[in-house]
């Protein structure tokens, strides 16, 4: 609650002075747009995330329903960063134990749909996924594919809101809009953090416009002195009260992984 | 016979492709197979399968007074798997074993896999009993081959048996080529006297007939190229040797041979299979094409073709349940008269609902038909109850045909079930 008034004389002349360099300065900083400077800020938390080459992790999936009943579904991942395009992601189902084996690759692209496919064990068959399936539902979860198969700027506009604190932490908060028709949403809030650019929460909302459900990132770890994750994603469907908790955990990095391990035939053999 | 066997080209130009593979990469791989540290470690086994009970009813009265109105089943589907520390070998035992209480045939075992298999980024070797799925669309499957189908598990065919085998995968940048030497045929499976459904003379699959003298024992051969180019994935395929598909003889032809009176017997003839598998990704639509040319079969070769579309509605309803629709067309040269399929001139239109609820519940139906009136018709449902237990309700229907210009499906048309599963997975 600092009052002009209580300013000493001289530093507000200075301040006076400051300013009127800064208005009359050639092309300042300050001249960026509200959309310049959320894809500025995009690209930054983007390119503080590049170059972890690949990982493995594990993932519990806690499901929720109105009623507060849960089921609890398990998976194992391998990643791999591809330069210039989306990542490669190969997936293997633990549990509930019906669809055991059953794993899904999928190559992220940049721009355009995700190339996918699902291997079924008790057939023994590879099955193409037709993957305009942007909206669709990630295992009977409240996470859509689109949802996490990766945050590249290309695959929105952006437009900076404002900073605030969250949780007493400051962060920017800039709204995107997916670019991709086939995507469930109309727009998103996202909020990084101020220090190291991490999302801390982002906010769906539906093709009406609707607040349809808010992601929040718990347990950031950060790892090779690098990169953070987090450990703990929490998302809660506003229309329908039903919530996911992703619980990460054995994250390992540089394991040495190739194209090789994401092809059909590892795909095949995975398990 | 041998010089037959010599002359016939497609298998010897396999054996000359394997003998260049073992010949001329094999000891290139040979240190990594020894691995300096001397005694390989073994990463922890692990056991997986299912067991499970099946009730089936028949609502219409029997074509044959020794078959039942109701049939309850057992069964065990097991897997047991273990793999080196580094993950370059592993081997697979998956037994499975079937007790029927109406069908003495349907009480069966089968290996449906026991294979040992070494990983390279260069190749993939396996020797043993695998399941192999080949093709694209969901009507039938004209180009999958390599396995013989378990015909006494369920109509629709989906069921395999375990197949003897040598397989390489060598992974290139183009594509990926598959090689298969196959030592030993297994004859399909049929119902007995007292199963349903079944065709209304009895095969008996205890006696076939082989066009080949080794019968059995006759390598079969089959290679696979699998490209991915872009939208579109295709694959084009090669099989030579015994067909899996029996023609089914009076006995009365065959008494002679020795063969029982009053049954049909199978008769396993020696083919070329040639085969396209062709699939384009665009947004929300797979479109799809199988392709078969067949020869050496009595009355000449021929070709099949299956064509199609899968189409996702995702997240219908404002729900989070996916609706996919498909449809499919065959085409047969042999024309509207064969026996032989039942899918000559047929469309199909299919359609599954994923609920995405905790219970991953699924329903799946399906109506296929042809312009003489032949139709066979299924509907399934499934939901998971807990994490271990997960209950299925099958509906199948067959119709269509008449005594003088009967069909495939004419001879089902009593068979028409209803067939509930409840299966604990481990």
């Amino acid at each position: 609650m600092h009052h002009p008034s209580r300013i000493p004389a001289a530093t507000r002349a200075v301040a006076l002075a400051l300013l009127a360099a800064i208005a009359f300065a050639p092309a300042p900083a300050s001249a960026e747009t509200p959309e310049e400077q959320g894809l500025r800020l995009a690209r930054e938390a983007d390119q503080r995330d590049t170059g972890w080459g690949d990982a493995t992790s594990t993932l519990t999936m806690i499901l929720t329903n109105r009623h507060g009943e849960s089921s609890t579904r398990q998976v194992h991942n391998q990643n791999m960063e591809v330069k210039g395009d989306g990542d490669k992601a190969l997936i293997v189902f633990d549990s509930p134990a019906d669809v055991k084996g059953t794993a899904l690759l999928s190559f992220a692209h940049l721009t355009g749909s995700d190339d996918q496919w699902l291997y079924l064990p008790a057939l023994k068959r590879v099955k193409r996924i037709s993957s305009g399936n942007k909206s669709g539902s990630f295992m009977g979860s409240e996470f859509a594919y689109e949802d996490i198969s990766g945050d590249e700027p290309e695959k929105y506009t952006h437009r900076y809101l404002r900073d605030e604190a969250l949780d007493g932490q400051p962060c920017h908060v800039v709204e995107r809009d997916p670019v991709d028709p086939n995507s469930g949403y109309s727009r998103q809030i996202v909020w990084w953090d101020v220090e190291h650019l991490r999302v801390q929460k982002v906010e769906y909302y539906d093709r009406k416009g609707s607040l349809l459900k808010t992601l929040t990132f718990h347990d950031y770890r950060q790892y090779l002195d690098r990169f953070w994750r987090a450990h703990e994603y929490r998302m809660v469907n506003h229309q329908t009260g039903k919530g996911t908790v992703l619980k990460w955990t054995d994250y390992k990095f540089h394991n040495g992984l190739t194209d090789a391990d994401f092809t059909q035939a590892a795909l095949q053999r995975a398990r | 016979m041998f010089v037959r066997r010599l002359i016939q080209p497609g298998f010897f130009r396999l054996i000359g492709l394997f003998l260049a593979f073992f010949t001329g990469l094999f000891p290139g791989f040979f240190p990594s197979l020894f691995p300096a540290g001397g005694a390989t470690a073994w990463a922890a086994p692990e056991v997986t399968g299912s067991l499970g009970v099946e009730g089936r009813y028949f609502p219409a009265d029997p074509a044959d007074p020794a078959q039942q109105s109701g049939d309850a089943s057992a069964f065990a589907d097991v897997e047991f798997h273990q793999s080196t520390a580094g993950g370059n070998w592993d081997l697979t035992v998956a037994p499975f074993y079937r007790h029927d209480g109406a069908d003495s045939e349907r009480t069966h075992g089968d290996l449906r896999e026991a294979f040992v298999r070494w990983i390279n980024p260069r190749v993939e070797l396996a020797v043993g009993l695998r399941r192999v799925f080949w093709g694209v669309t969901e009507s039938q499957h004209l180009v999958d081959i390599i396995n013989q189908t378990d015909a006494v598990e369920n109509p629709d065919g989906e069921d395999k048996l375990g197949q003897p085998m040598v397989m390489a995968t060598i992974p290139g940048a183009s594509g990926t080529l598959d090689l298969f030497l196959l030592p030993y045929f297994r004859a399909r499976t049929f119902p007995g006297p007292d199963g349903r459904p079944r065709t209304p003379l009895v095969v008996d699959a205890d006696y076939a007939l082989y066009e080949h003298p080794d019968r059995r024992r006759h390598p079969d051969s089959a290679v696979r190229y699998k490209r991915l180019m872009g939208p579109l994935e295709a694959a084009l395929s090669y099989f030579h040797g015994t067909g899996r598909e029996p023609l089914l003889l009076p006995s009365a032809t065959c008494l002679a041979l020795g063969c029982p009176p009053g049954v049909l017997v199978p008769y396993y003839q020696q083919i070329n299979q040639a085969g396209l598998e062709a699939q384009v990704v665009a947004g929300d639509w797979l479109w799809k094409l199988e392709a078969i040319h067949r020869s050496g079969e009595i009355g000449g070769g021929w070709s099949a073709w299956t064509a199609g579309y899968e189409y996702t509605f995702p997240a219908v309803w404002g729900t989070y349940m996916d609706l996919g629709v498909l449809t499919e067309l065959m085409g047969d040269s042999r024309g509207n008269n064969t026996l032989s399929t039942p899918f000559e001139g047929d469309a199909m239109l299919g359609a599954r609902l994923a609920v995405n609820d905790l219970g991953s519940t699924e329903l799946l139906a399906g109506l296929i038909a042809d312009p003489d009136g032949e139709w066979g018709a299924f509907a399934e449902g499934s939901r998971r109850f807990g994490n271990h237990l997960r209950v299925e309700l099958e509906a199948r229907l067959f119709g269509g045909g008449t005594p003088l210009a009967p069909t495939p499906f004419y001879y089902l048309r009593r068979d028409d079930y209803l067939q509930l599963t409840l299966t604990h997975h481990f």
